[in-house]
């Protein structure tokens, strides 16, 4: 990957220091193989999962009445 | 894969060590294990604030900055709602100053009234700079609010309110420390042009003795199921309205997060995303917009946000995204088109972690 963090030396000691902190160095690796191998069909079942109504919060923001 | 070796001292710090000699620098990264998510509703922005008071020097170092200045380094640090993470970049060859202040700083914090007070001040100069007195400034604190119930979650990494802030004594911060800033709840990593076991060496030299931390067993509360949706208007001075339409997703390791991620970036993630295409260049209601996840350890969110054109309603634009997020859940995306996002995620999408 050559994301500016990997290029990056201190990118590189952030993230590894990050992934020990989430147990396993080795993370970074094999999340980035298992995000690269997602399916439509699995993106298609977790739209419908997660972009529930039923899960969001809405926030309005909104221009204050003029007086 | 980065390359890198390790060892864990008897005191529990976790040790990384990334070799790489083609530059003169060397880097030392030291995490905190503790975030916002570690605070408690009444005393937020803790963590944050904490952070500012590493650096205000220690029973042997009056000031740490110029420590590090002084041997060609620089510093800084970040909080987000898991971690507090400080970073050192100098020249190699003066690894070991660095080692020797973050060792001192983990052990001989100086916490005295005069520096608890400058950054106290300096920590509400910059809730109200960036949170208060910024148009849409205080929007993720009303999500955070409205999203999430009982996990901390709920506030941002400044904190809820600026008088959290102002009523943390000597005492507390003290405790904080000690709760916190011991080798068993930190990770260190070193890289540059060093060697592995010369760094092995000086870290046991600078680390061994300081004494392990007595931890307590960090429960947080779990966020509810949530069973409806949730809304609220908030008013204010501002050019043209905003939306934040947020969903909860799982939590950094759990089974489909990187699904959801994957879906903020279909819907947000550089020009020919899904939101630009249908509400930017198709449309007229938003001005723009944008989808993310936050990549919390913790259960999180998947945000939809945008800024309405002049004279719209948000919640004009909320009709208008819901029914575009309706089609996108009955039309699959083209197997060619996420093809193409994953090409453009390998060469630079940066990942989620919240500096403050």
């Amino acid at each position: 990957m050559q994301t500016y963090e990997s290029v990056s030396l201190l990118g590189r000691a952030m993230k590894l220091a990050y992934y020990a902190y989430l147990g396993d160095t080795q993370l970074m690796k094999k999340e980035f193989e298992r995000k690269m191998a997602i399916s439509v069909e699995e993106i298609q079942q977790a739209t419908s999962t997660y972009l529930n109504q039923d899960l969001a919060s809405v926030i309005y923001y909104k221009c204050s009445p003029k007086n | 894969m980065i390359k890198h070796k390790s060892f864990i001292l008897d005191n529990g710090l976790q040790v990384l060590v990334h070799e790489d000699h083609s530059s003169e620098m060397a880097v030392v990264n030291l995490l905190y294990k503790v975030g916002s998510r570690n605070e408690v509703a009444g005393k937020t922005g803790l963590a944050h604030y904490f952070e500012h008071l590493m650096f205000s020097g220690t029973k042997h170092i009056p000031e740490f900055d110029s420590a590090i200045e002084r041997v060609g380094g620089e510093c800084n640090a970040f909080t987000n709602t898991d971690i507090t993470n400080f970073y050192i970049t100098l020249p190699a060859i003066n690894l070991d100053t660095a080692l020797w202040l973050e060792a001192d700083r983990m052990q001989f914090l100086n916490l005295k009234e005069k520096p608890i007070n400058t950054q106290k001040q300096v920590v509400i100069e910059e809730f109200k700079q960036r949170y208060l007195n910024q148009p849409y400034g205080d929007a993720m604190h009303h999500v955070r609010q409205l999203a999430f119930t009982k996990h901390p979650y709920r506030w941002p990494t400044i904190g809820e309110k600026i008088e959290d802030i102002e009523k943390f004594d000597r005492d507390e911060l003290l405790a904080f420390y000690e709760q916190n800033y011991a080798p068993n709840n930190a990770v260190l990593c070193i890289a540059g042009k060093v060697n592995f076991e010369e760094v092995k060496a000086r870290v046991h030299y600078w680390f061994d003795e300081i004494p392990k931390g007595k931890l307590k067993a960090k429960s947080i509360i779990t966020e509810p199921i949530q069973d409806g949706i949730r809304r609220k208007q908030v008013f204010s001075n501002i050019p043209t309205e905003a939306l934040y339409k947020v969903y909860k997703i799982p939590g950094r390791l759990e089974n489909n997060y990187l699904t959801c991620d994957l879906i903020s970036d279909v819907l947000g993630f550089g020009r020919s995303a899904y939101l630009e295409q249908k509400l930017i260049k198709n449309s007229s209601l938003f001005a723009n917009c944008q989808s993310y996840v936050l990549g919390n350890i913790d259960p999180g969110l998947l945000i939809i946000t945008g800024k309405m054109e002049k004279g719209i309603t948000a919640e004009e634009a909320e009709a208008e995204l819901d029914s575009t997020l309706e089609i996108f859940k009955e039309v699959p995306i083209a197997q060619q088109n996420l093809q193409k996002i994953k090409t453009k995620l390998k060469q630079c999408k940066p990942t989620n972690q919240y500096p403050y």
